[in-house]
């Protein structure tokens, strides 16, 4: 509104001068101003930019190294509370922590992340029809989330010619009578009671209608959440692997980053190579619990 | 009429391009600082546990800035089998005391990678 006004101000008085031809160092000065100005305006933009920019990439740094702290301290704990009492493989807790003024990490993640699966032990008793050795527990000591296995596909490979079918799987004290025929990966579905793991290993079981003779039984965990776990559960094999997630925040910032690694406490060999078996970064915030 | 027009305009202008000039060496700075923490905390990840240790180096890799490492155990201590360290990282220009950069991070004990 007063923008037309000001400018129909300045041309009609810079044309009254021109005609004079007086006062024309003070319309160059004034012209040089205003075109300094909107120079230098734009120059403040720019380097206003750059600094929230600089800023952005000094908080990304900060949420990395924090989301590392989620990691590490979850594998001290896991490790400090290894078979101690004897009846658990460790565990850590999710949440959030402060590590430090304004800078946290929250770990977390799906309850197929939170499943161990020990196969390490995994053996056949002498009529070969019974696999059993394996235990299972969830790795966190927290009460939520929840870890529930609400079913399980199987599938098997035999290297004999005689087919059989599975009539039986035992978690811990819930057994699942049920009736399966082989079938390609992931096999068909065992459902039954779900069963809630706690951070005390119980062993699974699968028991064929006779004796068998496979070279590779794989089970898909099915996690009450939607999430699955595939494992291999024979032949036997040095894993007890699950995944830990932690995320990385700055006070009042939205930045993130994630981390996730899948961590392998390899049993029998526990003390000198348990190790991350992969560590990625991830494009997913913790935000709960 | 016009100097003094030019000179009220002037002063402003200038002192903005002079915070422009400053600022352009104060993002160099936090550029620099940024990177030597992320160097040194790297170089934490990657030594002997027994070795992260608490230190402050003058001319960091050469360069005018001072880097503060403080190191403190969170979980255990440096006689238990497992145990975990805070590492503080701080950078500041050489002979200021004003902060550039912090970064934190936790290291624990018996991390090992399968790669």
């Amino acid at each position: 509104m007063i923008f037309p006004v000001v400018l129909r101000f300045i041309y009609k008085n810079t044309r009254q001068m021109i005609k004079k031809r007086k006062g024309l160092a003070l319309i160059a000065a004034i012209m040089l101003i205003v075109f300094v100005s909107i120079a230098v305006l734009g120059l403040s933009v720019f380097i206003v930019r750059w600094f929230s920019q600089l800023n952005a990439n000094q908080i990304n740094s900060k949420c990395l190294y924090l989301a590392q702290a989620g990691i590490h301290d979850a594998i001290y704990k896991v490790r400090s509370t290894y078979l101690n009492p004897s009846t658990t493989y460790g565990s850590y807790t999710t949440g959030l922590t402060t590590v430090d003024t304004n800078a946290t990490y929250r770990r977390g993640g799906t309850a197929a992340d939170f499943l161990m699966v020990n196969t390490a032990g995994a053996s056949w008793n002498s009529s070969t029809y019974i696999l059993s050795g394996i235990n299972v527990q969830k790795a966190i000591s927290s009460a939520t989330p929840v870890v529930t296995i609400a079913s399980v596909n199987i599938c098997w490979t035999k290297s004999s010619a005689t087919a059989r079918n599975i009539n039986r799987v035992t978690i811990g004290g819930t057994t699942w009578t049920y009736t399966i025929a082989s079938a390609t990966c992931p096999g068909n579905i065992i459902d039954g009671t779900d069963v809630v793991l706690s951070t005390s290993f119980v062993p699974l079981t699968i028991r064929w209608a006779n004796s068998i003779t496979l070279t590779n039984v794989t089970v898909q965990f099915n996690m009450t959440d939607g999430s699955t776990k595939t494992a291999v559960l024979w032949p036997a094999s040095n894993n007890c692997f699950f995944t830990i997630k932690s995320t990385g925040k700055v006070s009042g910032s939205n930045i993130y980053r994630t981390i996730q690694a899948n961590y392998n406490l390899m049993p029998t060999t526990y003390a000198t190579t348990s190790r991350i078996d992969d560590i990625d970064e991830i494009n997913t915030e913790i935000t709960s619990p | 009429m016009t100097i003094v027009v030019v000179g009220i305009a002037a002063l402003p202008i200038s002192i903005t391009l002079a915070k422009q000039v400053q600022s352009v060496f104060v993002s160099q700075d936090m550029t620099m600082a940024t990177n030597l923490a992320r160097f040194d905390l790297e170089q934490m990840n990657n030594i002997a546990y027994a070795s992260i240790v608490s230190a402050t180096i003058n001319n960091y890799q050469t360069y005018p800035y001072t880097l503060t490492r403080t190191v403190s155990f969170v979980n255990g201590t440096a006689l238990t089998a497992e145990s975990t360290v805070k590492v503080t990282v701080q950078v500041t220009k050489s002979g200021s005391a004003a902060e550039l950069v912090k970064l934190v991070t936790y290291i624990s004990k018996n991390v090992r990678y399968a790669f």
